[in-house]
């Protein structure tokens, strides 16, 4: 469903993805995996068109990604990007002015789970709330693939649970979810598939499930293989 | 796009309230300058309408092309480019809220204008000279409109196409810095740069467009000329930010 | 509910909805929860559930009614049958753990004999 092709992107002299290549297919949830910096939020970035690949591209149903893909690809940044003047409601609205799949039952619901209100501006926001919010206006949406960058970071306990639960609940057989997280412990149990970045490389795919029959192994200890120096060893 | 507008529209909306805000305290005081004949007011009062209108419409312009630049420069462009809009649509809408902002704006301040000459001269009926300076105002104006109407809407035409070419120009210096300096601190001051050089060399090339017998042929020419300038750079510009730009 | 990285979840929670079955807390015949419910209950992956009830269903624990949902066996014998396995088990287990401590047999019986009456 969405796919990238031999994807690359360098600034300057750093090369933030060389030559990725994957395939998300919709029924899944995703965890894409690896260190700060090694190329996950630019390979979110690029599948929605906020960065323009150097080679490659993203595709989505073999089209390349763009105005129609936004469509139905809902990107949440790690960064609060809201207007200064806006409200909890007025993001809202803008939403819905935007995303036909945006529904304000919904995100009026999200809202209150977690302890939110609609009249609150952004510019007050603690960081906890922002990303509280970024999460309730994503999710708000119906969209067929979801692109989640660090989802659960500075976010309370209980309202984790919130935001785990509406990701859950998004999962349907036609919807894919993409959650890039450092919190693998975590994800692992919400997750069909682990994709491993290292050092703006693909190092690895692997099903959940599969993981744990053929190599006996959690996701959290592929991570420790891939990015440690070595099995066995802990953090 | 439509949407766009309107939250573009939304984006300028404080400070054209400050500016309509500042507007009605000179209008006051030129009032009561009016009412209490106190010459000192009411002189202060229409400097200060004619220093509103005046910067009043190129703040407008000005807010445009800044509020641009920190859109593509800052977080807040995911506001505008996760949208299932292109390109060509973010910048349209952007160029064409501008032109009715200003078109408002000048509206506004003619019909208020037209208003505070028109109580002037009721009310201050006892004041010869203010009253015959408006004779006078009011009477070259009259013989401006009835010796070249025609030259008139030619120059509103050419102002709106210059302006039009000016903003498009600048958007395109914004683009072409937020696209090779992308969210830098001197970002800004590179589309300046730029923008001054895409003037002249624009300028340059409309000097060398020779005059022709009338006026109004000599104008539309150069409103053709431009507007096609403009358009070709509206294209330019879109193309680089659905292309090339990495917010 | 928290998992332990040695099994796969998928088992985990069918053991877990067995053992309600058994102590009585799912009642035979009772409904299931739907797929997104009890995913959003476990906080797991949709197709982690789907995959329970399946193999759930093909042990004969539950039975799916089309358009209504995923049911408990309304077998008494069979919520028997699953009693006697996985009081087998746990019997096996503690055995082993007290084989591999040295104690054995008589011992053994002795100790839980020590533990009824207190």
């Amino acid at each position: 469903m969405l796919e990238c092709r031999e994807i690359t992107k360098v600034y300057g002299r750093k090369t933030a993805v060389d030559h990725v290549s994957f395939e998300i297919r919709p029924g899944r949830i995703y965890a894409m995996l690896g260190p700060n910096g090694s190329g996950k939020t630019t390979l979110m970035k690029m599948a929605v068109g906020l960065v323009k690949p150097n080679s490659g591209g993203f595709y989505y149903k073999d089209q390349p990604v763009g105005q129609e893909s936004r469509k139905e690809i809902a990107y949440m940044s790690t960064e609060p990007y809201f207007y200064p003047w806006m409200t909890a409601k007025d993001v809202g609205r803008y939403y819905a002015d935007f995303f036909e799949d945006f529904s304000p039952e919904r995100y009026e619901s999200l809202l209150e789970r977690m302890e939110l209100t609609p009249d609150m501006k952004t510019k007050s926001l603690s960081s906890g709330m922002m990303a509280k919010l970024k999460i309730a206006v994503t999710m708000a949406r119906s969209a067929k693939v979801y692109l989640l960058d660090e989802p659960l970071n500075g976010i309370d306990l209980l309202a984790r649970d919130e935001i785990m639960a509406s990701i859950i609940e998004a999962a349907r057989p036609d919807v894919a979810l993409v959650i890039s997280s450092h919190l693998v412990d975590e994800l692992e149990r919400m997750v069909d598939t682990a994709i491993f970045i290292k050092n703006s490389h693909l190092a690895a795919v692997w099903d959940v499930e599969s993981l744990r029959v053929q190599e006996g192994k959690s996701v959290a200890d592929k991570y420790r293989e891939i990015y440690g120096h070595g099995e066995g060893q802990s953090c | 796009m439509l949407k766009l507008m309107k939250y573009e529209f939304r984006k300028t909306m404080f400070s054209k309230m400050i500016l309509v805000a500042i507007t009605g305290i000179f209008e006051i005081v030129y009032l009561i300058g009016v009412f209490a004949k106190k010459e000192n007011l009411l002189a202060i009062g229409m400097m200060g309408l004619v220093f509103c209108a005046m910067i009043g419409i190129f703040c407008i312009g000005i807010e445009s092309l800044s509020i641009f630049q920190k859109d593509l420069n800052t977080k807040q462009s995911y506001m505008l480019f996760l949208t299932p809009t292109n390109s060509y649509q973010v910048l349209g809408a952007k160029v064409i809220e501008n032109g009715i902002s200003i078109f408002l704006a000048g509206a506004f301040f003619a019909a208020v204008a037209a208003a505070d000459i028109t109580v002037g001269v009721l009310y201050i009926g006892g004041v010869k000279q203010f009253l015959d300076l408006l004779e006078q105002l009011m009477i070259s104006i009259r013989v401006d409109i009835n010796i070249s109407a025609q030259d008139a809407l030619i120059v509103f035409f050419a102002g709106l196409t210059s302006w039009l070419l000016t903003i498009v120009t600048a958007d395109l210096a914004i683009v072409l810095s937020a696209t090779v300096f992308a969210g830098k601190r001197f970002s800004g001051f590179v589309s300046f740069v730029l923008f001054i050089l895409f003037d002249i060399v624009i300028g340059k090339l409309l000097d060398l467009l020779p005059s022709l017998d009338s006026t109004v042929m000599t104008y539309s020419m150069y409103i053709c000329v431009a507007f096609v300038i403009t358009v070709i750079m509206y294209l330019i510009t879109g193309w680089i930010m659905e292309r090339k730009l990495s917010v | 509910m928290e998992f332990t990285s040695a099994l796969p979840i998928y088992l985990q929670v069918m053991t877990a909805i067995k053992r309600d079955i058994v102590t009585g807390r799912l009642t035979l015949g009772e409904k299931l929860p739907s797929v997104r419910d009890l995913a959003v209950q476990y906080t797991i992956n949709p197709n982690t559930v789907s995959r329970v009830y399946r193999e759930l269903e093909a042990e004969g624990v539950c039975f799916t009614r089309r358009g209504m949902g995923t049911f408990v066996t309304e077998d008494a014998a069979k919520a028997a049958q699953m009693k006697e396995e996985m009081a087998a088990e746990l019997t096996d287990r503690f055995l082993k753990g007290m084989e591999q401590l040295g104690i054995t047999g008589d011992e053994v019986m002795k100790r839980i004999k020590e533990r009824e009456s207190c």
